[in-house]
């Protein structure tokens, strides 16, 4: 269903009374960033694939439309999101969900995430220093800014250099820079052969294996380093994979794995207490803190429970060349993600006058400034 | 010409050397690829960030503009000077600041060439993958600002898909780092791409933190040829539906091979050929081969005549033959190339070339369309007489109906040259009003007075 008009109208009079307002897709992502006071813009009944046709790379979908619906329709015509966006909707443990408010639809199993939702979180999955991240396949992008007005950026082709590159700005901006409508992403096609082997390694010598495998033209598609094993996924032509096996070595796992590390449903991620999102140079080596550690992404991304003090965990990130997110286990009032520089911090700050003057777009979401 | 008591504070800051406003340095900086000058005032030589800022700050507290330049090889107009304007060129800030091949990247200066540092890469099994044509000779500051791409687009990306981090000085005089060392991550909202692509008109490029990627361990190559321009699209479409992505799709039409013919570099192909696309693979060893496979099966279909393979330097070479004969070819045909590099979504690449094909005889001008069609990319060249007025007419209104066709086919005025000045008047017909307007508000909000690349990238 198309509900521009009404959601227009919703930002129009929000823009008029300088009410704060709160986007909302499927609630899958909520708990990420910080919380937001404002009335509530539904996005889940703006929803439907305006866009896809088989021979076509791109996909336009409206920002309410389930992934997962996206997902299964490109699974039909043999392909995918390259970035395998993590769905975050699927309760701990046991099964899927059902579609819908009740699972009116129970004969779809579904999760709550949707398409607009996974733009604006900006996250990726296990593929993403290899295919690329969710802004890396943005195209195009419908938004309301926040006076309601309706822009587009960007379209549907692969290559655009007319005019700034809006459409990705979009993606990872939390809601805070414009009401996400439409988005066309670019697809590709699966691969034709996926294997996921698994080694014993501890984390140095992991990060010494990666970093010699980076400089070859491995397929690698995915890493995963936790309690000294060390998962790989390759996927390409059969010929290449069973190449790429012969000089990686290991034994072949399962693939479920992936989904599990993506969907945070190892038990990892179980545990209570803070969770930490540190973007570090693939190379770098453990931080010094207290703490479970999970690698992924080659080593660039690491996941670490630990108590230690905010301050400490994002120092010692920064040390090292990253940044620190605090994905999990916060109360959203505190800051959450690496807090910017001055400079940096007027220009977010201007970039967000200009594009939503009033200040009603999911205010702090990202930062308590903007 | 510049007050001499302003010269002389550049000076103070740069060094007289790096300063000049001579008659004969201000000419060799009037013009870039564009068939058009204008001299500037100054030429500023500055080899660090610290000077970029310095220059910034005195630019503004004296009103005057600045025109960017990085090897002056960009063909929109880009580092076309702006009347009054001071040129900024980068050759002096050319050092590479990190080479780090463990955690694949590379952190340069703005005036690095572009194939020096593939081969800083590749001396440790890396490479960069962006390869526009003019590789030899530009700087990544011009390719950045440009968001240049060459052939490896298809596979690999554009510039923008390899920065991880910029360091630059915004026209307000602000420095700014974006981005981060990890993979492309950063806090905030995604200035770097914002600025990638930006030509010049946000801020000055300081410094650029590079991803490198594996060199492949092989590069093969296939030469296809086909009875005419949609037997060519349609096999491009298959192409890219199937998982083995190319390293190169590049597409010549019928005019292309008719140009090719006319100037004696069609030896070897087919009777018959109308329309060719040169295809690539790269990677391991081994796979090389079976990609190979792969993409001749979907290469295969009506109105083919011939595909032939290279595994070899020399084998390869000789494919090529008739296309590197091209760029002579079209020369033959009219001494002026006007070059549109427009892009459409790749399934609606049949119907411009067909579109293509139906204007240049209506108008009566010749056509040459040829490019990275893998990405829908097409390098459509209007060839003509400077000096015949009424046909310059006619490629001037052949210009516009180009533009508007590929609007309608849902495509955008350029995939990889840019705007500039050259493109900026049709930008209206691709964005709406509205989104123009926000544009304008974000050069405002990095470059309050203007004077950054005045009469670039955004129409008046
Ligand atoms: C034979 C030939 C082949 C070509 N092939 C290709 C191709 O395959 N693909 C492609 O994309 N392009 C191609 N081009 C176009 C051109 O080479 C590219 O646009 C290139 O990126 C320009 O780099 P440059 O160093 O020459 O920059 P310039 O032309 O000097 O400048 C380009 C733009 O960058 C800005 N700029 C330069 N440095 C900075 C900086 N440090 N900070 C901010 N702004 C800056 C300038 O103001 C200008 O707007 C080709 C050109 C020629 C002549």
């Amino acid at each position: 269903m198309n509900l521009t008009d009404h959601l227009q109208e919703q930002v129009r009079l929000a823009a008029e009374r300088g009410t704060p307002l709160a986007i909302r897709g499927g609630g899958s992502k909520a708990f990420y960033g910080r919380a937001v006071e404002g009335e509530p813009l539904e996005l889940a009944g703006h929803r439907g694939v305006v866009g896809h046709e088989p021979t076509e790379l791109v996909v336009t979908a409206r920002a309410g439309t389930p992934l997962a619906e996206l997902e299964a329709l490109l699974a039909e015509q043999g392909q995918m999101l390259p970035f395998e966006p993590p769905h975050f909707g699927i309760p701990l443990p046991g099964p899927l969900p059902l579609a819908g408010e009740g699972g009116k639809d129970a004969s779809r199993p579904i999760s709550i995430a949707t398409v607009g939702g996974m733009v604006a979180a900006g996250l990726s999955g296990p593929a993403r220093p290899w295919a690329g991240a969710v802004r890396d396949a943005v195209l195009g992008v419908k938004l309301l800014n926040g006076r309601g007005e309706v822009l587009t950026f960007g379209g549907q082709v692969m290559k655009n250099v007319a005019g700034y590159d809006l459409s990705r700005l979009m993606a990872g901006a939390l809601g805070t820079l414009g009401v996400i409508l439409e988005v066309s992403l670019k697809v590709i096609p699966k691969p034709a052969q996926v294997l996921t082997l698994v080694q014993e390694a501890s984390a140095p010598e992991a990060a010494a294996r990666l970093s010699a495998w980076g400089r070859l033209p491995l397929p690698i598609s995915a890493s995963l380093h936790l309690d000294g094993r060390l998962h790989i996924r390759l996927s390409g032509t059969g010929l290449g994979v069973a190449a790429a096996r012969n000089a990686i070595g290991g034994e072949a796992a399962d693939d479920a794995v992936w989904a599990g590390v993506r969907e945070q449903r190892l038990d990892f991620f179980r545990a209570e207490g803070p969770l930490w999102r540190l973007s570090l140079p693939p190379a770098a080596p453990a931080l010094d803190l207290a703490g479970a550690t999970l690698a992924e992404w080659g080593g660039a991304l690491r996941w670490l429970r630990t108590e230690a003090p905010a301050a400490k965990v994002r120092a010692a990130a920064a040390v090292a060349g990253g940044h620190a997110t605090l994905f999990r286990g916060h109360d959203g009032t505190g800051e959450v993600f690496h807090p910017l520089p001055p400079a940096a911090l007027i220009l977010h700050r201007r970039l967000k006058q200009a594009l939503d003057p009033e200040g009603i777009l999911n205010p702090g979401r990202m930062y308590a400034e903007l | 010409m510049l007050a001499p008591e302003i010269l002389a504070e550049f000076a103070a800051l740069l060094g007289p050397e790096r300063a000049r406003a001579d008659a004969d340095t201000r000419a060799l900086y009037a013009r870039d690829e564009t068939p058009r000058s204008c001299t500037p005032e100054a030429v500023l030589f500055p080899a660090s960030h610290d000077e970029v800022a310095g220059l910034v700050r005195l630019a503004l507290r004296h009103k005057l503009p600045l025109t960017p330049r990085g090897a002056g090889s960009g063909n929109v107009g880009g580092a076309l000077p702006a009347p009054g304007s001071l040129v900024v060129s980068f050759e002096c800030m050319n050092r590479v600041l990190e080479f780090d091949p463990d955690n694949r990247l590379v952190v340069v200066e703005p005036g690095v060439v572009t194939d020096d540092i593939d081969r800083l890469a590749r001396s440790k099994g890396l490479m960069y993958a962006p390869d526009p044509g003019s590789g030899a000779y530009c700087r990544i500051g011009g390719n950045l600002a440009m968001n240049a791409a060459g052939p490896r687009a298809v596979k690999y990306g554009a510039t923008r898909d390899h920065v991880l981090a910029l360091r630059a000085v915004t026209g307000a005089g602000r420095e700014i780092r974006t981005g981060s060392r990890t993979t492309k991550y950063a806090t905030g909202y995604d200035l770097t791409r914002l600025l990638v692509g930006s030509e010049g008109t946000l801020a000055l490029i300081t410094e650029a933190t590079l991803r490198l990627v594996p060199a492949p361990e092989r590069i093969a190559n296939l030469r296809v040829c086909y009875a005419g321009n949609r037997a060519a699209c349609e096999a491009i479409i298959r192409v890219m539906r199937q998982a083995v992505v190319p390293s190169a799709l590049e597409f010549m039409d019928r005019r292309s091979i008719e140009a090719i013919r006319a100037y004696g570099g069609a030896e070897g192909l087919p009777e018959g050929t109308r329309a060719v696309l040169m295809v690539a693979a790269d990677g391991a060893h081994d796979d090389v081969p079976r990609q190979i496979a792969a993409l001749e099966k979907a290469l295969a279909g009506e109105g083919l005549i011939e595909i032939q393979s290279g595994f070899t330097e020399e084998e390869i070479a000789r494919l090529w033959t008739a296309r590197k004969s091209l760029s002579m070819a079209v020369k033959k045909i009219a001494p002026l190339k006007i070059n549109e590099d427009v892009v459409v979504p790749v399934t609606r690449l049949a119907e411009l070339v067909e579109a293509i094909d139906a204007m240049g005889r209506r108008h009566r001008v010749p056509l040459v369309a040829f490019g990275h069609a893998g990405n829908g990319n097409l390098h459509v060249n209007i060839m003509v007489h400077q000096d015949d007025a009424e046909e310059m007419e006619r490629a001037r209104a052949c210009r516009r109906e180009l533009v508007e066709t590929v609007m309608r086919l849902a495509g955008s005025l350029s995939g990889e040259h840019g705007i500039g000045s050259e493109k900026r008047g049709f930008l209206p017909l691709e964005i709406e009003a509205d989104t123009l307007a926000l544009m304008r508000a974000l050069k405002q909000t990095f470059d309050p007075q203007g004077i950054l690349n005045p009469g670039k990238k955004l129409p008046d």
